[in-house]
């Protein structure tokens, strides 16, 4: 097993969808679950995790035709939402920054 | 006459003895847990950290994620990242920022809002935009970085570039960086790194401290943001609402330049050490017995505050513990656990500042 790192961000509405096609994986639960929102915005707009993957689950969240294969979702459906996703290999801060995202805060 | 007892070596410090005689607690330490994986040959059933959370697939280099940890008290309290792989910290030495150093080439580096050193040999120069700027030629500088991207020009022959946090200027003064993944190692004390975001770990089982109302904490920590609060260790979900609990933060709240304690019997009761902006890289002690109401903070051996505000009754519970985030959901920590030792008593003055000492000298935290 290999481990790559990736920021991945997905947009809010899909947040959902792709928590469902990550639970066929391993060590997936609870990935997506902490709120972006447009930097001055309130409402949250996306979710993210960064960090350590396993390299074939990289490669699902950059081919649609791998993840067609390996979730049994169609093909235009997986082209889809890997076109609405983000997932590089950089730091979550930069990612956010580029993307002109903040963390959601919560109160404390 | 001679004195004997005078002249007797005194006995060497040791972890363990602070868990003599089923003293409840935990300790967890990277540096020694690496050192465990490379004495027994990567052999999992005897290693101490893995990268998953089942315990069966070693960390054999750096860089790699941290599923699994041993706590090396004896008490089996051993920490996990059982939910999934992208929240698991990474295990690391690295503090030099540049890659590619010795020869160095054009490229950007995220950057903190610190005080960095910036050191080169070479006929070369070095010119800085983005972050910070200013052209340099080779020898040692000083210079302050906003958040952000800092831009490394290169002119000429660059060689053996180093540029990190001020905080780091006691390791060796270079640390060859040829990748993310190799990179020099020895002299650099090695770390969990949580990345502020959504990295945690927690015991598999909860921990029971239902015997004592005293607790020694020993962190050796680096927090590298005080923008929000960041849970360094907590037990339970949340120890404002649950009894019988501590929790560490770094920093203790937004914005705020802190280390914080905080010790609750039925009540809570907590201290600042401050002000201690980040990045500050330290030991940091919590101290506290529900039934007298004591509470201290130290830093570096230094007593940093004593709080006497009432913590309520009772014992401290049988909980899980979180480490980088509370509850594993949210305050997530930013910055660098070298390790964490919970202890179910009170130490005495000299086994303080014995366990301080050997924390600080092991993980080069001065």
């Amino acid at each position: 097993m290999s481990y790559v790192h990736r920021t991945m961000i997905a947009p809010a509405a899909l947040a959902p969808t792709v928590r469902e096609l990550a639970s066929n994986f391993p060590s997936t639960t609870g990935m997506w679950t902490v709120p972006l929102r447009a930097v001055g915005g309130t409402e949250v707009t996306h979710y993210i995790s960064a960090g350590p993957v396993a390299a074939d689950m990289a490669v699902l969240m950059e081919d649609p035709q791998a993840l067609s294969d390996a979730t049994g979702i169609p093909l235009e459906q997986a082209e889809g939402i890997l076109g609405q996703c983000i997932a590089v290999d950089a730091p979550w801060e930069q990612v956010l920054a580029d993307n002109g995202l903040e963390v959601h805060a919560e109160p404390e | 006459m001679l004195n004997w007892n005078a002249m007797r070596r005194p006995q060497a410090f040791t972890w363990s003895s602070l868990f003599a005689d089923g003293t409840p607690g935990f300790r967890v330490n990277v540096e020694e847990a690496l050192r465990i994986n490379e004495a027994v040959g990567y052999d999992p059933s005897k290693c101490a950290i893995f990268q998953d959370s089942a315990g069966t697939l070693p960390v054999t280099a750096m860089e790699q994620p941290i599923g699994y940890i041993k706590d090396l008290s004896g008490n089996d309290n051993h920490f996990v990242q059982p939910s999934n792989t992208a929240s698991r910290p990474i295990v690391s030495r690295r503090v030099n920022l540049l890659t590619a150093t010795e020869t160095l080439a054009t490229q950007n580096v995220a950057t903190l809002a610190a005080s960095h050193v910036l050191t080169f040999s070479g006929t070369g120069s070095v010119t800085l935009s983005g972050t910070a700027t200013g052209t340099y030629s080779a020898g040692t500088h000083t210079v302050t970085t906003t958040a952000g991207t800092l831009t490394v020009t290169v002119s000429g022959s660059v060689t053996n570039a180093d540029l990190r946090l001020s905080i780091d200027a006691n390791l060796p003064p270079y640390q060859r960086v040829t990748s993310s993944t190799d990179y020099d190692e020895v002299g650099f004390p090695a770390y969990a790194r949580f990345d502020g975001l959504d990295d945690w770990l927690e015991t598999g089982g909860t921990v029971d401290m239902t015997s004592t109302d005293e607790v020694t904490v020993i962190a050796g920590v680096t927090k590298l943001s005080d923008a929000a609060a960041g849970v360094v260790v907590e037990s339970s979900v949340d120890s404002g609402s649950n009894n019988g609990t501590i929790l560490l933060l770094g920093p203790g709240g937004t914005g705020l330049p802190t280390w914080l304690y905080r010790s609750r019997g039925t009540s809570f009761s907590q201290g600042s050490i401050q002000p201690i902006p980040a990045p500050d890289k330290a030991v940091i002690t919590g101290l506290s017995k529900i039934s007298t109401d004591f509470l201290r903070g130290r830093r570096n051996g230094v007593i940093g505050f004593t709080v006497s505000a009432d913590q309520g009754t009772g014992n401290y519970g049988a909980h899980k513990f979180y480490m980088g985030r509370r509850g594993g959901a949210s305050n997530p920590f930013n910055g660098r656990i070298y390790g964490v030792t919970v202890i179910g008593k009170l130490l005495t003055g000299s086994q303080l500042a014995a366990a301080e000492h050997a924390a600080r000298q092991l993980w080069r935290l001065y």
